[in-house]
């Protein structure tokens, strides 16, 4: 095999990855810090890609105004992210998880028939920005500048997350937040801001992502749900609520799923559920996840 | 003059199973009160109430002569009660920094407590600035919960059992320094079974049995009546 082949699959494992690095860490920010298991965060990527396409669409069809549609759709969905935690989600916080489950898993049937409505069922696709739209030689592949700025992104968001979570004030008030609610509620600080924020965050990151993939993979209804199940499985592989675990799953996943393919070529993801299975044997919390106490 | 808290005949449940019956009690601003009693009578629930986190179905709570029955734990905390919880509750993740940082700024209000005073107080603090606080002693996490409470600079301190547990020696360690903190003015409720640590800080004495108050008066009078004290308490 020859390596220019070898190193292609691997930059193509890596921008899977890093799409699923934006996607999943979100979705374990808002397990880590809140608790809750958001099924509808398939769904914010979705309508993230929706959004794009849109802003595309009414900015310039023609795609030199991809950057700010791409911006405006994520902060679209960052506004419905608050919408739903302030108006929704927040009535169900010390229930049963089985009631956020239904919550969510109710929100992911209506928005996407809302998206069906609005968009009809058919592929949209978007141009690749101007900017990014050649190709760069590395090793004898050929690797795509927009792939390339994926792959600078994700590690840069995740360098900044970092950062944010364990440098900064806010960053020390959420890891508190998600230690002890109610302490921290009785030092004086209003959790439920701290919650709204995160959840608000990590939609954003949806919305960024759904936003971004739109010129690599066209957009159709039913990218929700099968994004939510390989976000799920990066998280697990990870370990829920563990950001560097989110990561590092991510690059994992990208890998074994851009490599399996060659050794069983008609099964796309069952390297990637092998690995699952074999993880949640030998660590049931995950890579870098913690047993739960 | 008004007391700087009254508890007006609290009523406190969780779910069905209900904890106080109707208790009331005051605390004049520079007072140092104990709730006496043994497990389970109602001591945390109180303090609980008094706090907004479990609120009680009925009877008020004056602070300042404002009813804050019902408040948020975190309106409650920023008008200046300060609880400090008998199970600890550090941030067990975050350094003895990080915990009293996020403290302040959780309260969000000035305080005379900065970081740097709460360690001339706890001199052992300074030395495990950068110790995650799960890696602390029981000693030492009761200071730290201490001090992460005094960051929100409160004017009450609401203490839950900070002896309970502790060696001798720091039990002595702590009773020494709550001291320091009553000379300095602070207002504080401090909640104990044991007579000996409590008798020696309070002014005043509530003792609290099934729920409802069953003595008030000075600590003094409690500590000299050893038959009142075998009757409430049996020690």
């Amino acid at each position: 095999m020859a390596a220019s082949f070898l190193f292609s699959q691997f930059v193509g494992g890596l921008t899977t990855a890093m799409f699923l690095f934006l996607i999943a860490s979100g979705l374990s920010l808002v397990f880590g810090v809140m608790r809750v298991v958001n099924f509808a965060h398939g769904t914010f990527y979705m309508l993230g890609a929706y959004l794009a396409w849109q802003a595309v669409q009414w900015l310039s069809p023609t795609g030199e105004n991809f950057w700010p549609a791409a911006l405006l759709a994520a902060l679209g969905i960052a506004v419905l992210g608050a919408v739903v935690e302030r108006l929704l989600l927040r009535h169900l916080y010390g229930r049963e998880e089985l009631y956020q489950l239904l919550f969510t898993y109710a929100l992911v049937l209506i928005l996407g028939d809302a998206a069906k409505f609005i968009w009809g069922t058919g592929q949209l696709s978007v141009t690749r920005p101007p900017v990014l739209a050649a190709s760069l030689h590395l090793f004898g592949a050929e690797v795509p500048l927009y792939n390339l700025f994926i792959m600078i992104l994700g590690p840069l968001i995740a360098l900044g997350g970092w950062l944010v979570l364990n440098r900064s004030g806010a960053g020390r008030l959420v890891r508190a937040a998600s230690y002890d609610r109610e302490m921290l509620d009785a030092l004086g600080a209003n959790v439920g801001t701290i919650y709204t924020g995160m959840f608000v965050v990590s939609a954003f990151l949806a919305g960024l992502s759904g936003a971004l993939v739109t010129p690599i993979e066209s957009v159709v209804p039913g990218m929700d749900v099968e994004i939510i199940v390989q976000a799920f499985i990066v998280v697990v592989i990870g370990g829920l609520g563990s950001f560097w675990g989110t990561f590092w799953g991510s690059v994992i996943y990208g890998q074994v799923l851009s490599f399996g393919i060659l050794i069983f070529p008609g099964f796309s993801l069952f390297s990637v559920f092998a690995l699952m299975a074999v993880i949640l044997i030998i660590r049931p919390w995950g890579l870098f996840g913690r047993p739960i106490r | 003059m008004t007391p700087l808290l009254a508890v007006e005949d609290i009523h406190t449940a969780y779910g069905l199973s209900r904890v106080l019956f109707g208790v009331s009690l005051e605390i004049a601003a520079g007072e140092c009160v104990c709730l006496l009693g043994r497990n389970g009578v109602g001591k945390t629930t109180t303090m609980r109430s008094i706090m907004g986190l479990t609120p009680p179905s009925r009877g008020r709570v004056l602070w300042q002569g404002r009813d804050i029955a019902g408040w948020a734990p975190h309106r409650v905390a920023r008008t200046g009660i300060g609880f400090v919880p008998e199970d600890r509750r550090i941030f067990a993740e975050l350094t003895v920094w990080e915990n009293l940082d996020v403290a302040g700024r959780a309260a969000g209000r000035r305080s005379r407590w900065t970081v740097e005073a709460v360690f001339e107080l706890f001199p052992v603090l300074r030395a495990l600035r950068d110790r995650r606080g799960g890696f602390l002693s029981g000693g030492e996490q009761q200071m730290l919960t201490i001090a992460r409470t005094l960051m929100g600079n409160p004017d009450l301190l609401l203490l839950d059992e900070p002896s309970e547990g502790l060696a001798p020696l720091v039990v002595e360690t702590l009773r020494v320094k709550i001291g320091e903190l009553k000379t300095q003015g602070l207002t504080i409720l401090l909640a104990e079974q044991g007579v000996d640590f409590s008798l020696a800080l309070a002014d005043r004495v509530y003792v609290l049995e099934k729920g409802a108050i069953r003595f008030s008066g000075a600590a003094a009078e409690l500590r000299a009546d050893k038959a009142l004290l075998h009757r409430l308490l049996s020690f």
